[in-house]
């Protein structure tokens, strides 16, 4: 086919090839009923043409254009008057940042607002600031669903299970002892050499031990040695039998059960 | 400014034809940095344009247009660097004449269209032989009837043919087997 004759032939040629516009549009979703028809007709008829829609509609632009992003807030506040201001000063030199970007920002500040004070809180009871307590380990019995703090007493019976809670904000090794009718103080599982080790807690916590109550006794102390580092039971029997004393950072927590 | 059309958000307009702006780059440069950095080019100057846009025409239209110009423009100031385009050029010239089998058409050199013609007849050309345009799509993107579209590109026909001028016959610058 000649030049002149394309031309004159142009409009009502069949073969005219589809425009990059019309595909363009049809990517966009702004192409007509009758273009969507004539890309369809031209995609299903032409294999070369239906891979270049395909590898055209997956060209992307991979940058974010930052120049441009940068660029288009300044001239806008400028085009507003505010440029004389000094907002707009600011904006002209400090590029806004993208809504994506402030929309990120703002969910980061909620999560900080809502993360900062409980981990304040924790922190400060965690650096032993708590108001009770301080920064030793506390420990407590539990039997029969009765919480028995240092130094308390409580009737109990053959047969009752008794549990342990503490809290701290640094491990801390425990020996559990007792002495019966103010006899020799005797680790409870006869491992003498077994210190329990509990990890920090900063709020009150279940120790795995449980220990059921038998024999015949009237008072029963319980003597539980609270230490840094894991002692010997030899050595922690001396301290419990007024020996020796306890070492620096080492606490006794003593609880009395009775029998009728 | 009541009744007037809305001038459209560059915000939204950017988000919206981002994509086909940069593809409409890529097709001429076929490099993503040149590609992009052609699309920052075309969004300045729909930055500036947009409070002008009447919206005469469908806003991608328009847009369209703007960005081919660009890329013509582009071409035209690089030509003389860069050799790839002008291969770049053949191969789309060569899509859209495929169907034609216009052993004419095909060996013309786009780029050297690029030096010899006035900015219409430029835009014209290039629009209907690179992008693939019918004459009616020309006439719709450039403001003019499909008659005078018609009429352009006949009266380069009629110059090319006549052989009048020297420059013409670098137009043919390739065999076609």
């Amino acid at each position: 086919m000649k030049l002149d004759e394309r031309i004159s032939t142009e409009n009502g040629n069949p073969r005219r090839p589809i425009s990059f516009l019309k595909m363009e549009k049809a990517i966009l979703g702004e192409a007509t009923a009758q273009e969507r028809v004539q890309l369809e007709r031209e995609l299903a008829r032409d294999d070369g043409l239906n891979e270049y829609f395909a590898e055209m509609k997956a060209t992307r632009s991979s940058r974010d254009w930052p120049h441009l992003r940068r660029l288009l807030p300044a001239s806008v506040s400028r085009e507003a008057g505010l440029g004389t201001t000094l907002a707009g000063w600011l904006e002209t030199l400090l590029p806004r940042p993208s809504r994506s970007v402030m929309a990120w920002s703002a969910a980061f500040a909620m999560v900080l607002l809502l993360v900062l004070p409980v981990t304040w809180v924790r922190m400060q009871e965690e650096s032993g600031l708590r108001s009770k307590g301080g920064s030793r380990p506390e420990v407590n019995v539990e039997v029969g669903g009765v919480r028995l703090a240092p130094g308390q007493s409580l009737h109990v019976k053959n047969g009752d299970i008794l549990t342990f809670s503490y809290r701290s904000a640094k491990p801390f090794y425990s020996q559990i002892w007792y002495a019966e009718d103010s006899g020799v103080p005797s680790h409870f599982e006869g491992k003498e050499e077994a210190s329990l080790y509990w990890p920090p807690a900063s709020s009150w916590k279940k120790a795995p031990q449980r220990i059921r109550l038998e024999g015949n006794w009237k008072v029963q102390r319980i003597l539980i040695l609270a230490s840094p580092e894991s002692a010997p039971g030899a050595d922690v029997g001396r301290v419990l039998s007024g020996q020796e004393k306890p070492k620096q950072g080492s606490y006794l927590f003593t609880f009395d059960l009775l029998q009728p | 400014m009541s009744g007037a059309q809305a001038v459209p958000d560059l915000e939204q307009v950017f988000r919206k034809y981002r994509d086909f702006v940069y593809r409409t780059c890529y097709r001429y440069f076929r490099d993503p940095g040149d590609a992009e950095d052609l699309a920052q080019e075309v969004f300045l100057k729909l930055h500036t344009r947009l409070p002008a846009f009447r919206g005469d025409s469908a806003l991608t239209t328009w847009i369209y247009r703007i960005a081919a110009n660009c890329c013509i423009d582009a071409l035209r100031s690089r030509r003389n660097h860069v050799a790839y385009e002008e291969a770049n050029l053949d191969d789309m010239v060569g899509r859209n004449l495929a169907g034609h089998g216009d052993s004419v058409l095909a060996r013309i050199d786009l780029n050297r269209i690029l030096a010899h013609t006035d900015d219409r007849t430029r835009e014209i050309l290039f629009l209907s032989l690179a992008e693939g345009c019918s004459h009616e799509e020309v006439g719709d993107l450039v403001g003019m009837s499909k008659w005078a579209v018609t009429k352009t590109i006949n009266r380069f026909k009629q110059k090319m043919q006549a052989g009048k001028k020297a420059w013409l016959s670098e137009l043919f610058t390739r065999e076609v087997p």
